[in-house]
């Protein structure tokens, strides 16, 4: 009895504080606070950063008399500023706004408060002026400030337009010293008529990615959409904050299937974690890292390997059966998702273009990557000024560099087929056309020619200031042991020697050789 | 009754009931963050009374472990209790006593730390200012007014009111907040143009968007992206319902009795009196590699209300302590324009270094005590027995005389 006597005086009041102390936790705080302050403006010319440059939609616009462009800011396709010779100012915005529909009044009136006006009402706001902006339609609005607001001695006037445009809603604002804005109407109106809306991909990171590390909230890593060839019958939707591509597949009220495309910083949490995501959607339970193997089939990429998943279940949402094929393709500093999900027939059906459409997708390079360097024996690659001048087909889709390529570009066939072009140049000679036909020879499984032989097999080709050498060879690719065929042309300019290089499946080689010709034909050298 | 309450409190077996326990709590714990990862093994079985376990993932929770509080709790009143009851403080004992003591302030000191210390981190890019630091893992429903031009009136709602679900009502709120589902890990898309059925939400984002609710993340490099659907009403009238998440950096406009308030859900922020600007981040590797040499940020802190302005530079091993806070350099953005700055508050943190040195200090004096005593006695036999050639005094133990004495001390203590 004694020592319990003894402690709880002391010991309890101690420990009951300590319990009090970690109260509060869950409470309602009120609080008043700084304003954000907005994101420091980013130098966008920072190539090393791709991904943190926002892709917004983009806008072209001529550019009225005494307007002045601003440096981008996020949030903004365009910010102009407009100062009168007596000191009077105004600015223009274009805001571009990627999900949020719907939203004019809330906008307007945000404006409207800013020029202490009282809110208007939604049918006030629909008996709005029609005005053209870009090649279609918006709304204008026009309001003026009844106090002096600006600095207590200017009253200000703020004239705003609406648009729906390239998946985004648009905002246009003029705003600034009354009289400034009423002399500028015209210019604005002009403005709108003139712009141009270009369609651009919304990043990921415009929202918060699902798998943020560290502190900051992790970009979703370069987010520039690969190049790639849409099958038909695709019916592209519009750009979601949550993917960066959505096609949809089927007819409205009948089945129908999805297909969206999304990127995640390195592995995106990995093969496991994002399988047992898409599990999950289809109330499958999850699968252990031993399951993966099995439930993971290759495909074979342009460059490198990505795994498909085939997964059927009940369409957590819908409660619907759904099949789903998703493919994690890797990439260096990335991974990218395809998913089709939806309607079992459709799903069935749109397989094949599904796998076709994926392995189509030409990624663009990441930026350090694409520093064409020089080989170590070689002389060094001539500046990019003093670089040759070429227009490539449009059918062509251009590819990273490397180390020894200058320019690439890749032409595709049908069924999966393709043919490689390539553009590399070696100072003086680049060992002779002996030696590089016997190399491109090798990589054919052909045997070496002699001097003898190699003029049995070298055509003449007139080109722009000279004459080209031109082989044409068939053989087996010694990569993959398909049969292929490379048909190549040397340019000797000055100190240097260009190769092109056309090669890969016969019928694509076939179809481009003519264009090749021709684009080899055409190039312009500098100096020449 | 209360003898034998007593009785049970101070024993021995207590002690190291509560020990294996503690030993078996550790290893289950460790086993269990595969599934479940670091923080939730922390809450659930560190910060908890009991460990529960629902057979077949039902709502029945069954207590299968005391949790760290619990055996925290028991062995800090066991070891009061004993040395309330059988300890007398005396000149031989007062290693013992040192050791109890250090003891008690390592238990005492790890509860105030988990009551008190708070971490949370402060990402900055290069000119960018900010007052306040976020906290990762918890999340809050702020409530912006945003018509004072120089500061914003926020009411923050905390994730667990939110994940508790109901009426929200608070003076400091314009309108009552109805969370009508609330998501502790969730995945926002586009809603489809086939989808069935409602659109979560009626305003704002709302019509436009799925939900799909997400298993929480076990791994430490992941985090919870909360989402939410909140119904908004002031007496009768109801506003419209809202998705709410930190999916969307951009907060949602409402409109209510001709004043625009912003709704965002956001990691919880908490703000500070002074404010950090980012002036430099340097990241310099060693030449040649991806291999991070030195990441350093130099800083400038303002205070206002003191007129306090200064640089620092952040930098490995090289926090910044100011106003019980420490700034760790943490992380960096990719482009290295950008610090992350981890912000720890921790009033006890010298807790666990007094401990230690008391009880090192304590294992000290008890074992040097018996030491010198065993010394002196040896010495006193080998003076009655008479000088021993070559030797006039006993050299230091032998490490078998060592062994057996620091046994004995054990059994004593």
């Amino acid at each position: 009895m004694k020592p319990l006597a003894f402690i709880a005086p002391r010991v309890w009041p101690a420990l009951a504080l300590l319990l009090l102390a970690g109260c509060g936790r869950d409470e309602i705080k009120v609080y008043r606070a700084a304003k954000d302050a907005p994101e420091p403006v980013e130098a966008t010319t920072d190539a090393s950063s791709p991904a943190d440059v926002q892709p917004a939609p983009r806008l072209k616009w001529e550019l009225p008399a005494g307007w002045t462009e601003k440096p981008p800011r996020k949030m903004l396709a365009g910010e102009f500023e407009i100062s009168a010779k007596d000191g009077r100012q105004a600015e223009v915005l274009a805001i571009p706004l990627v999900g949020v529909a719907g939203r004019d009044l809330d906008v307007v009136n945000m404006w409207r408060q800013e020029l202490e006006l009282e809110p208007m009402t939604e049918a006030e706001l629909a008996g709005a002026e029609k005005i053209a902006v870009g090649s279609g339609e918006g709304r204008l609005i026009e309001m003026a400030s009844k106090k002096p607001i600006i600095e207590g001695k200017q009253t200000a006037r703020t004239i705003s337009a609406m648009a729906q445009q390239a998946g985004a809603s648009w905002f246009f604002k003029l705003t600034g010293e009354a009289s400034l804005v009423h002399e500028q109407k015209a210019a604005f109106l002009n403005f709108l008529k003139s712009l141009k809306f270009e369609e651009a991909p919304p990043m990921m990171s415009s929202a918060a990615p699902p798998f943020a590390s560290g502190g900051g909230m992790a970009a979703a890593g370069d987010t520039t959409l690969p190049a790639w060839q849409v099958p038909a019958g695709w019916q592209p939707q519009p750009a979601s904050p949550m993917s960066l591509a959505t096609f949809l597949l089927g007819t409205a009220g009948q089945a129908q299937a999805k297909v969206t495309v999304s990127t995640l910083e390195g592995d995106g949490g990995g093969a496991l974690a994002n399988v047992n995501r898409w599990r999950g959607q289809l109330g499958l339970a999850p699968a252990a890292e031993s399951d993966l193997a099995s439930l993971l089939s290759p495909v074979e990429l342009a460059e490198g390997k990505a795994s498909l998943v085939d997964l059927s279940g009940t369409d957590a949402r819908t409660g619907k059966k759904a099949r789903m094929l998703a493919v994690m393709a890797p990439r260096p500093r990335q991974t990218w998702f395809y998913k089709l999900m939806g309607d079992e027939g459709v799903v069935a059906a749109a397989k094949d273009e599904f796998v076709k459409f994926v392995q189509s997708a030409r990624y663009s390079a990441p930026v350090r990557e694409t520093t064409a360097v020089a080989p170590p024996d070689a002389a060094p690659v001539a500046a990019s000024s003093d670089r040759p001048i070429w227009e490539p087909p449009a059918n062509w889709q251009e590819q990273p560099g490397s180390a020894m390529v200058l320019a690439s570009f890749v032409a595709i066939g049908d069924a999966g087929s393709q043919a490689r072009i390539s553009v590399s140049m070696f100072g003086g000679t680049g060992g002779g056309p002996l030696a590089n036909i016997n190399r491109w020879r090798d990589q054919l499984k052909l045997d070496h020619l002699d001097e003898a032989g190699l003029s049995g097999v070298l055509q003449k080709l007139d080109v722009l200031g000279g004459k080209a050498m031109v082989v044409d060879m068939s053989g087996t690719d010694a990569k993959t042991g398909k049969a292929a065929r490379l048909v190549a042309a040397i340019v000797t300019r000055d100190a240097n020697t260009w190769f092109y290089k056309l090669m890969g499946d016969g019928p694509v080689v076939a179809r481009e050789k003519e264009a090749f010709l021709k684009f080899v034909q055409t190039i312009r050298y500098p100096n020449g | 009754m209360v003898d034998r309450f007593i009785n049970i409190l101070t024993s021995l077996r207590l002690t190291v009931v509560c020990l294996c326990l503690s030993l078996v709590l550790v290893f289950v714990g460790t086993l269990a963050q595969v599934d479940l990862g670091l923080y939730r093994v922390q809450n659930e079985f560190f910060r908890s009374f009991f460990v529960y376990w629902s057979p077949g993932g039902g709502s029945l929770r069954i207590p299968v472990l005391p949790g760290g509080y619990l055996l925290g709790g028991v062995l800090l009143a066991n070891l009061l209790a004993a040395h309330f009851k059988r300890f007398k403080l005396t000149k031989k004992k007062i290693g013992i006593f040192m050791i109890h003591i250090g003891i008690i302030l390592l238990i005492v000191g790890q509860l105030l730390t988990d009551l008190l210390a708070h971490e949370s981190v402060l990402h900055l890019k290069e000119g960018q200012t900010k007052s306040y630091s976020v906290t990762e893992r918890e999340s809050e429903l702020a409530v912006i007014d945003p018509s004072d031009p120089d500061t914003d009136n926020v009411v923050a709602i905390p994730d667990a009111l939110l994940a508790k679900g109901g009426l929200i009502t608070h003076p400091a709120l314009p309108f009552a907040i109805n969370v009508k589902s609330y998501f502790p890990n969730s995945f926002v898309t586009n809603r489809p143009a086939d989808a069935v059925g409602p659109p979560p939400a009626t305003k704002g984002f709302g019509p436009e968007l799925e939900i799909e609710n997400e298993p929480r993340v076990t791994s430490m490099d992941f985090r919870d992206v909360p989402t939410g659907v909140i119904e908004l009403s002031a007496g009768q009238a109801l506003l419209g319902s809202w998705v709410v998440s930190e999916y969307f950096t951009q907060p949602q406009t409402v409109t209510f009795e001709n004043k625009s308030y912003q709704l965002i859900l956001r990691p919880k922020r908490v703000y500070r009196p002074y404010s950090i600007q980012l002036v430099k981040f340097t990241h310099a590797v060693y030449k040649g590699t991806e291999t991070p040499k030195d990441f350093a940020s130099l800083i400038r802190l303002r205070r206002p209300d003191t007129g306090e302005d200064r640089e620092v530079r952040i930098y490995m091993n090289n926090p910044l302590r100011y106003a019980g806070e420490t700034y760790y350099q943490q992380s960096f953005d990719k482009d290295d324009h950008g610090t992350v700055l981890q912000v720890v508050r921790n009033p006890s943190w010298l807790t666990p270094y007094f401990s230690c040195i008391l009880v090192g200090a304590g294992l000290l004096v008890q074992f040097m005590s018996h030491l010198i005593a065993f010394a002196r006695r040896t010495a006193a036999k080998a003076k009655a027995a008479g000088p021993i050639k070559g030797r006039a005094r006993p050299a230091a133990p032998a490490p078998a005389a060592v062994a057996s004495m620091s046994a004995n001390a054990k059994r004593r203590d």
